[in-house]
């Protein structure tokens, strides 16, 4: 989008004149993207910079110890935990989303009526209310009235209760995101997959491939950019889990599903700790920043200019 | 008296220069065609008329006004673009009449031109039609309806047929010519097809990597190409080029016989002579200037074309129709009158 | 040595070869059970939650398939804030959809069409903006809402939803306005028109599918929002998604209402999304439907 100009700038051009009048129409927008971003971007890192806690109101503009927060936030063994945890979180996320998502779209590339219809049925998990979500796998999880439990304990093969128990509680997490979340790898998969040129594929079948050879070696380096860019998607919302820990296990049992975003809600809004809660949502900013960065320079198009 | 005037236009793009130093004189009522390979500033040469792209340097006129500076739509053109770019949304009436109904005409007036346009282009049936129900030529006649009924004073076409089948452009080509010599209107025409360019135009301007090559009309440029590349461009089959010396006053080529020499030329100058195809002629072993070995023989009904290498350099023949075969030796005549010389090193026309 | 060659799905059969091919093997209705079976396993639970709801009280829970259907957990909404909270999420989302439409639309526009030295830093800037994580915002918005007595209102909200919307129906319009043949532009330009009124007259008409299907997303978007309305309201603007943890707070968690709830929520979001499914895909870029 950079403007390739004419070096000498032409005097009163038409393009210049059509330049000016589409920024007026881009102005509003701008005004209020920097009135509600760049504004509050700006108070929450200087917020952060501060002890700014409700107790002391008057601490908003204490600057003394700018880096103090950060340096808490090392040493706070429960802010180290709810890292580990995300960590945990979003891995897990990234390659089972991707995974399933590709799978399903493998299996629904074809072009029949049954499959036409599944691939818009599938989307349901990924439009739903979050929280809609967070209560039906809450209600799926929970032993006495869940389906899933009972159907596991008839044939022989019982499940204990896993959202109280601290070792499997962030796995079921994991399993509900990895449900609602699925479809979106799932349609960029299959979108990519349709961009696969028929060309090298006949060529290879010609040659004598087998079918996994030829994902192996023809459709997968052609999907594979899309799933980077798919995983790096998948890799900035997970860092944004917040609906289904909150419904499903306030962050517990103990602090074991205790994401740094939802350890965020709790300094910030439980605790109204704000100064410590905007450090560390400026460090996950930049973090989002980094891999926005890096969405960013993937996807955009080459700069084009006709001649 | 001109309509269109550039004055040392220049076109750069960032540091790419796409258009040299181009000055023109275009007339009132003639059908110009600017005529070149792909890239060499013929499209963004209209484009800076029409004021869709601005003038790095120079100056731009049209009538007498100085437009460079202008927007499109105060510079009193119409355009015709290669795809069309009709309207998808509105019906053929309402794409033909839009620039009216813009500036404010009156609606019984639009409907009137619009009629009338429409009757000249045979569209009369098809004005309530949106673009996706026609064919491709009918969708080019919209295109020239839309600019026939704004009435401006220079229409622009940027290579207007290229998206037509072959027979079809033969036949919008002829509806072209007729059209503009109807309403004698000043146009100018961008096409990479020396065909159209020679059939259409009044005054042929040839380009090539940003600059004019040559003015004139098309056989004017046809009979007297002034360089190597203008003569190579027109005419088809193309045309040959021989390399030859100035020795001891003669032109002498390998392996045949000498010509005289052009008293302008100097002693040892490399020349390259062109002659066109249908110029050479196949002659009895006495008159003949040298023989050509045949390759290639195309038989083409009425008359066949013979390539082949001539004194080791290669040679077109156009001849009437005979039976030849390949790896015959053929006598043939080269009459010097038809002789376009040009300089071996500018390539300059010489004659 | 007779090779194996697979075959895509819509080639015919090869015939005459002595191993039977991969498609002769796997059928296409093979396929296809597995895709019902998948969907059913995939679905079960939207499934399940909704029968619960029209269940009543003494089966919710119970494991015989058949019940009689009845509306009495819906009619126990009635009761209480949950259909004050519905109306709020109506009035926040349509609000704030239309809002960012109204902005965003003719701001994609301009950087479809227009050459600004710094689009491309505007361009990662509303990438960021989707992208960023909703507390960075609330925090500082949460403090200045309080100042500004916006806490609990729907203009607050709005105010908020205002963000990504905005920033989300910039990136989707644009791939749409690009999209668009700029010789079209042309011409309505060598017609007469000024950049607007080729906007209006020519461009927008054309971007009509994208334009309902960015709505629709960015609804959808602020619909399903959690977060920023569980923080910025409490009992005057609080949505509907928030109203559903209500049931939760009491002794004995009323399922039959929250899957009653639940049901009312996501049957917009899900109506609507099977209209716009095509352009989901492209709104995806955008991390759109992703709470």
């Amino acid at each position: 989008m950079t403007a390739l100009s004419s070096t000498a700038p032409a005097r009163g051009a038409w393009s210049d004149r059509r330049d000016a009048s589409l920024f007026l129409g881009l102005l509003p927008a701008l005004v209020v993207l920097a009135a509600l971003t760049a504004a509050p971007g700006i108070y929450l890192v200087l917020t952060s910079l501060t002890p700014l806690n409700l107790a002391n109101p008057g601490s908003a503009w204490d600057f003394s110890q700018p880096l103090g927060n950060y340096v808490s936030m090392f040493e706070d063994p429960r802010f180290l935990n709810s890292v580990a945890v995300q960590v945990k979180l979003s891995l897990s996320s990234v390659v089972l989303q991707l995974f399933s998502g590709l799978a399903v779209a493998l299996l629904l590339h074809a072009n029949t009526r049954v499959r036409t219809i599944a691939r818009s049925a599938l989307l349901i998990p990924m439009v739903l209310p979050p929280i809609v979500v967070g209560i039906t796998w809450l209600a799926l999880f929970t032993v006495d009235i869940s389906p899933l439990h009972r159907f596991m304990e008839g044939i022989g093969l019982p499940i204990p209760p896993l959202l109280t128990n601290p070792s499997t509680a962030l796995w079921a997490i994991v399993f509900a995101g990895t449900w609602q979340h699925f479809p979106f790898a799932m349609l960029m998969s299959l979108a990519a997959l349709q961009m696969v040129p028929d060309s090298p594929i006949e060529a290879a079948r010609i040659d004598g491939a087998s079918r996994s050879q030829i994902f192996w070696h023809v459709r997968l380096p052609f999907i594979a950019p899309t799933l980077v860019v798919a995983g790096l998607f998948i890799l900035i919302d997970s860092v944004k889990a917040f609906p289904l820990i909150f419904i499903m296990t306030d962050g517990g049992p103990g602090e074991v599903t205790e994401v740094t975003n939802f350890y965020v809600y709790r300094q910030a809004f439980t605790f109204s700790l704000w100064g410590y809660g905007s450090a560390i949502a400026t460090l996950m900013l930049a973090g989002v920043f980094v891999v926005s960065y890096a969405i960013y320079r993937i996807t955009s198009p080459k700069d084009d200019h006709g001649q | 008296m001109s309509v269109v005037r550039l004055e040392h236009v220049h076109k750069r793009f960032g540091d790419v220069e796409v258009v040299r130093d181009v000055s023109l004189q275009l007339p009132q009522g003639g059908l110009t065609v600017f005529l070149g390979p792909s890239g060499c500033g013929k499209t963004t040469t209209l484009r800076m008329i029409a004021g869709l792209e601005s003038v790095t340097e120079g100056r731009i006129l049209i009538g007498d006004q100085d437009v460079t500076s202008l927007d499109p739509r105060d510079r009193n053109i119409a355009m015709v673009f290669q795809n069309y770019a009709l309207y998808p949304h509105k019906t053929v009436a309402e794409n033909m009449g839009f620039g009216l109904k813009i500036r404010g005409v009156s609606g019984p007036e639009i409907e009137q031109r619009v009629k009338t346009a429409a009757q000249m282009l045979g569209l009369s049936d098809l004005l309530a039609r949106r673009p996706k129900q026609l064919s491709g030529g009918q969708m080019q006649r919209v295109a020239l309806g839309r600019a026939i009924v704004r009435d401006a004073e220079v229409f622009l076409l940027d290579e207007p047929l290229s998206n037509l089948d072959a027979k079809l452009r033969v036949q919008m080509r002829e509806e072209i010519f007729k059209l503009q010599r109807r309403i004698r209107k000043s146009m100018i025409y961008v096409t990479h097809d020396q065909t159209e360019a020679m059939t259409l135009a009044d005054q042929i301007v040839i380009m090539r990597d940003g600059r004019v090559q040559q003015v004139g009309a098309p056989l004017e440029i046809f009979d007297r190409p002034v360089n190597l590349y203008v003569a190579g461009f027109i005419g088809s089959p193309e045309m040959n080029v021989l390399d030859m010396r100035v020795e001891g006053g003669s032109l002498r080529a390998a392996g045949a016989a000498g010509f005289t020499a052009h008293p302008a030329l100097a002693e040892g100058q490399a020349i390259k002579v062109g002659i066109r195809p249908d110029h050479v002629e196949v002659a009895t072993t006495e008159s003949a200037h040298g023989a050509l070995d045949v390759e290639v023989c195309e038989q083409l009904g009425t008359t066949m074309l013979l390539i082949g290498s001539f004194g080791g350099q290669r040679l077109r023949v156009l001849a009437p129709r005979a039976s030849v075969a390949t790896g015959e030796r053929v006598p043939v005549r080269l009459p010097p009158a038809h002789f376009h010389l040009f300089d071996a090193a500018s390539g300059v026309r010489l004659n | 040595m007779a090779s194996e060659i697979a075959d895509a799905p819509t080639t015919r059969e090869p015939s005459g070869r002595s191993k039977p091919s991969w498609r002769q093997r796997n059928p296409l209705w093979l396929g296809d059970l597995a895709t019902v079976v998948l969907a059913l396993l995939v679905l079960f639970p939207f499934l399940w939650l909704i029968q619960i709801s029209l269940r009543p009280k003494e089966e919710l829970f119970s494991s015989s398939i058949l019940f009689t259907p009845t509306l009495e957990n819906y009619l126990a909404l009635w009761k209480g804030n949950f259909p004050f909270s519905f109306v709020n999420s109506i009035v926040s989302s349509t609000a704030a959809t239309v809002l960012a439409m109204i902005i965003g639309v003719p701001a994609a526009y301009a950087l479809s069409r227009g050459r600004f030295r710094s689009g491309r830093q505007i361009g990662l800037w509303i990438l960021v903006t989707r992208m960023a994580p909703p507390v960075a915002f609330t925090i500082p918005l949460y403090i200045s809402f309080r100042w500004l007595d916006l806490h609990d209102t729907r203009l607050g909200l709005v105010i908020v939803y205002l963000t990504f919307s905005l920033a989300l129906v910039i990136w989707m319009m644009k791939p749409f306005f690009d999209s668009i043949p700029r010789e079209l532009e042309e011409a309505a330009a060598i017609d007469g028109c000024t950049t607007w009124q080729t906007f209006l007259t020519v461009t927008l008409p054309l971007a009509g599918p994208g334009l309902a299907a960015t709505a629709v997303i960015c609804f959808i978007q602020s619909w399903n929002d959690f977060f920023f309305a569980l923080i910025l309201t409490r009992t005057q603007a609080s949505t509907a998604p928030v109203a559903i943890v209500g049931f939760i707070q009491y002794v004995g968690w009323e399922w039959g209402r929250m899957a009653a709830a639940g049901t009312l929520v996501m049957m917009p979001v899900v109506l609507f999304s099977i209209f716009v499914r095509k352009y989901l895909v492209r709104g995806l870029a955008a991390g759109s439907i992703k709470g």
